[in-house]
């Protein structure tokens, strides 16, 4: 009876988290893409904001994101404040599409789709 | 490598609570649920351990999951004993009162070289020897020979043995069993008295037995 009620007491401390998780999740892309649209007029704040974002949330993401996703974002990142400050607009563009990109994987991954399942 | 060192440590404490909430069924692996679940978690124990690219969290939550509905379907197996038909196999008779069935061994797709191999590594040379082999859900064939091929036992021969009990232990390594020592008993003061008799410590004790009916057995530690 015991280990019933604690296996059943972590069950359900589990699915508690995974729902914590799934809202947090979808709120973490949702702020990366505003931060993305609002980039299409580049400034140091808002890069500056953009990476302090990431900084903030990539910890907890690597909780449930593999480490190679989380690299691609960090990349895309750190690319798109090189390409604001070489004045390169092609690669700003690039980078901030690809910003979006990544706003969807996030939340692509958590999304209960049949893709996702099979 | 620092990671995977610390990853290691998080999954393996992760897995022996697990498996201690699971209980001993699951090293036994009664049912066939507990074998896929032991199969399954050891298999998704050690992806994290070795492919630093997943979360260790895509670990501990399967397994936390698998134990839930480990210990849910066991527990609902011997609450609601009916449901028993629907999850898990039964045992099958392959031979019943010395006749072989082959028509149950066909349904468990198990050939008659295969019967007679299990029944050698039972002891057993001959077909005719056994009066019942059964295989049982956990895949073992159990074999029970006819009387007059059996052991005889001390009640065959008509002889009175006296009963030694069940013994406990109570010291392990210089370490008092407190388990040993309630299930035996005694309490740590009596244990004390008992052992000042004998002129010994807990500490010089390798193995110190107890068994029900009072006989007490001492194996001391080797002098360095």
């Amino acid at each position: 009876m015991k280990s019933l009620i604690i296996s059943v007491t972590l069950f359900l401390l589990v699915a508690l988290c995974i729902i914590i998780n799934v809202g947090y999740i979808h709120s973490t892309a949702d702020k990366i893409e505003k931060a993305a649209v609002g980039l299409a007029e580049p400034t140091e704040e808002k890069i500056s904001a953009l990476e302090e974002l990431w900084k903030k949330n990539e910890g907890i993401l690597g909780l449930s994101l593999s480490s190679t996703f989380l690299e691609n974002v960090s990349k895309t990142v750190v690319s798109l404040r090189c390409a604001h400050e070489s004045g390169d607009a092609a690669e700003y563009e690039k980078n901030r599409a690809f910003l979006f990109h990544c706003a969807e994987g996030i939340r692509g991954l958590e999304r209960l789709s049949i893709e996702n399942i099979f | 490598m620092t990671t995977i060192f610390i990853r290691t440590i998080i999954i393996y404490v992760v897995l022996l609570t697990s498996m201690r909430l699971m209980g001993k069924r699951q090293i036994g692996e009664l049912e066939l649920s507990d074998l896929i679940t032991t199969l399954l978690v050891s298999e998704i124990a050690s992806l994290p351990i070795t492919d630093t690219n997943i979360p260790v969290s895509h670990a501990i939550i399967p397994i936390i999951i698998l134990l839930t509905f480990e210990v849910v379907s066991s527990w609902l197996l011997v609450k609601f004993p009916f449901i028993k038909k629907y999850i898990s196999t039964h045992s099958t008779m392959l031979i019943d009162n010395g006749k072989l069935c082959p028509s149950q061994m066909q349904k468990v797709r198990l050939t008659a070289t295969e019967l007679i191999s299990e029944l050698r590594q039972n002891g057993i040379s001959s077909i005719s020897e056994v009066q019942y082999a059964i295989l049982e859900q956990n895949g073992k064939i159990s074999v029970i020979q006819k009387p007059e091929y059996r052991q005889p036992t001390a009640k065959d021969m008509n002889i009175k043995l006296s009963d030694s009990g069940f013994y406990n232990i109570v010291i392990e390594n210089g370490m008092v069993n407190s388990h040993g020592l309630s299930a035996a008993g005694l309490s740590k003061n009596s244990l004390n008295d008992m052992l000042k008799k004998k002129g010994l410590k807990p500490k010089q004790i390798y193995l110190m037995l107890i068994s029900s009916e009072g006989d007490i057995e001492i194996i001391k530690k080797e002098k360095k």
